[in-house]
Order: C-alpha cells, then sequence, then structure tokens
C-alpha cells in the first residue's frame, strides 16, 4: 500500500507534470517558431528544478535539499577519494615504521599536537583497513530514478525536439558523426 | 534582591500529538483538494493538446476548450501554457512542501508520546487521509 501511494504521488506530482511540458512541446513543434519553442524550454528547464529542489525539501525532516541529495553523491566523493586516502594510508604506515622519525616529531612537536593530529592521522597498523561504505543502494535508488528521469526530460526536450533546419539543430548535426547522417539517408532513398 | 526573586526564563512546551491531530488532518484534507484540483488541470491540457492536429496548427484555427466551448488563438495558448501550469506547478510542491513540515513536527510529537498503545492510537487517529499521510510516512523513510 505504501508503495502504491509512493508511486500515485510520484506520478501526480512529478511525472505528469514534467511530461505536459515536453508534450506541449513536442505537439506544436510543426508550427516551427523557435521562440515559442525557446520558451517552452526554459519552462520545461525551470519545471524540472522544482522537483529537484523542493521535492528533496518535502522528504527531508532537517528542512535542507542538499542534506536529501547527499548520500546520493556521497559515492561518486567516497569513489574519487579512494586513492587518495591510499596514497595517504601508505605514507602514515610508512612513517609510523620510521622510528627515527617519530622521535624526530616528538621532539620538535609539542605533545598536545601529536595527541590532536593522532585521530585524523590514525594509528599505521590499522591504516590499511578500508572503512566500510555505509551507503547502499535502497537509499539511493529515488535519488537515481528522479535525477534519470528529469535529466531524460531535458534531455528530449533540448536534443530531440527540435525543429527542422534550426540553428541548434544545425549544431547538433555538427556534433554527430558524419556516418550516422549518410547512412541514414542512404536507407531513406532507398540507395544500397 | 534575592536571587529567589529573580523570574525564571519560560520554556515553551512543545505541541503534543493530540493537539495538533486536527490540524493535520483539515490541512491534508484542504491539500488533497489542491492536489486533485492540479491533476484536473493537467487532465484537461492534456485532452487540449491531444485533440491538436497538424492540419489545425497549419490553418493557424484557435483552439477550442473542452466544456467551455470558448476558442482561443493556437500559438497564444502554446505560449502561455508552459507559465501558467509552471506557477501552478510551484504552488502545489509548495504546499506540500509546508505540509510535510507539519507532518514531520506531527511525527516527532507522536514520538515524544510515552507508550507504544498512546502511539499507535494518535498514528490511527490520522484515518483515512488517501493522499498525504500514507505517501508523506512512506517517502520520509527512503
Amino acid at each position: 500500500m505504501k508503495f502504491l501511494m509512493t508511486a500515485i504521488a510520484v506520478v501526480s506530482l512529478i511525472i505528469w507534470p514534467v511530461l505536459t511540458f515536453w508534450w506541449l512541446q513536442a505537439a506544436f513543434l510543426p508550427y516551427h517558431d523557435n521562440t515559442i519553442v525557446w520558451t517552452q524550454r526554459a519552462f520545461l528547464l525551470l519545471d524540472a528544478a522544482l522537483p529537484a529542489y523542493l521535492w528533496a525539501k518535502i522528504l527531508d525532516d532537517e528542512d535542507d535539499a542538499g542534506h536529501w541529495w547527499k548520500p546520493w553523491l556521497t559515492p561518486f566523493f567516497y569513489d574519487l577519494a579512494k586513492p587518495v586516502k591510499a596514497v595517504l594510508r601508505w605514507a602514515i604506515h610508512w612513517l609510523n615504521g620510521q622510528s627515527w622519525i617519530a622521535v624526530w616529531l616528538r621532539r620538535l612537536c609539542p605533545r598536545r599536537i601529536i595527541v590532536w593530529l593522532r585521530p585524523v592521522l590514525g594509528n599505521g597498523a590499522y591504516a590499511s583497513i578500508a572503512q566500510p561504505n555505509p551507503v547502499t543502494l535502497a537509499v539511493v535508488l529515488n535519488r537515481w530514478l528522479l535525477s534519470t528521469f528529469l535529466l531524460i526530460a531535458l534531455f528530449f526536450s533540448f536534443f530531440v525536439s527540435t525543429i527542422p533546419d534550426s540553428v541548434e539543430e544545425q549544431w547538433l548535426v555538427e556534433q554527430i558523426p558524419a556516418s550516422w547522417i549518410d547512412n541514414h539517408k542512404v536507407k531513406e532513398y532507398g540507395v544500397e | 534582591m534575592s536571587l529567589s526573586a529573580t523570574p525564571s526564563p519560560v520554556i515553551p512546551e512543545l505541541p503534543k500529538a493530540a493537539d495538533m491531530l486536527e490540524r493535520v488532518r483539515s490541512e491534508a484534507v484542504e491539500l488533497r483538494s489542491f492536489t486533485i484540483t492540479f491533476l484536473s488541470l493537467l487532465l484537461y491540457v492534456a485532452i487540449i493538446i491531444s485533440s491538436t492536429t497538424h492540419e489545425q496548427i497549419l490553418r493557424i484555427d484557435p483552439v477550442k476548450l473542452p466544456l467551455l466551448g470558448v476558442e482561443i488563438p493556437i500559438a497564444g495558448f502554446y505560449w502561455f501554457m508552459p507559465s501558467f501550469l509552471f506557477f501552478l506547478h510551484l504552488y502545489i510542491l509548495l504546499q506540500h512542501y509546508l505540509f510535510s513540515q507539519l507532518a514531520f513536527r506531527f511525527r516527532a510529537a507522536v514520538e515524544r508520546e510515552k507508550g507504544e498503545d498512546t502511539k499507535n492510537d494518535l498514528r490511527r487517529s490520522l484515518g483515512n487521509l488517501p493522499s498525504c499521510i500514507g505517501w508523506r510516512d512512506s517517502t520520509a523513510a527512503l
């Protein structure tokens, strides 16, 4: 029942409104008015930003959209930080093995700084043990689905529903490999 | 002047769940009405879009609004409707946001109550709030 309620809310407050914006644009594309199409695109962009911000605030009990998105963003930063952390752990492990450095540090630094740094640097003996990643698929799945849906809607609005021979379509054609377009023409005219 | 005469600061008491119950229920009913109105408008716009033909666009024939029978210029409709829908969508999401904050406060108030039976009674007292409490609680856990 909870799943059904969630599905009703998501469809009626996110999917249907955003799709209506794209439908308005696609239905009126044959009119070939670039000003109207760009107005529709601008409002689709604004409307896609609404769920990204307000839906996150609706679901977050701390009233913070960034807090809701955080578990989704964490894996990226976690993976990016992995090599840096590995190098740091190796360096700390090596430093801990050098007794003369420890003696030199103790002589040079006040004891308070050593005590303060210990939680940050960790113990060399345990430094190579990786911390488990608390982020699970279940937690980030709804963030993935929401962001994917919004990006797909924007992709269709900006890159698929374009006016033929408009400036943006010309630009788009330039980005696509020429072989794709040539093959399309060959099939279209039935010339093998 | 003795210390005992100094007035102690008054700490406002947090609202109890039972006192919040009626407010949550009435706001949920209002939100349900807003949501159904918004969905009806989306359906109305969907009917207009699906009835627009290529020939109509080519001839620049006006759009005839269903049920009302009023004719409006086709270019004006497709130019104006996105902005109108955007502000309505913003309004409905803001209403849901305000309600969600109230629902969070209610949930916290229920958690402060003593005894599992009392908590369950309060949860059940919310009754049949179809579009709000169910999804609110289910999605908050995610």
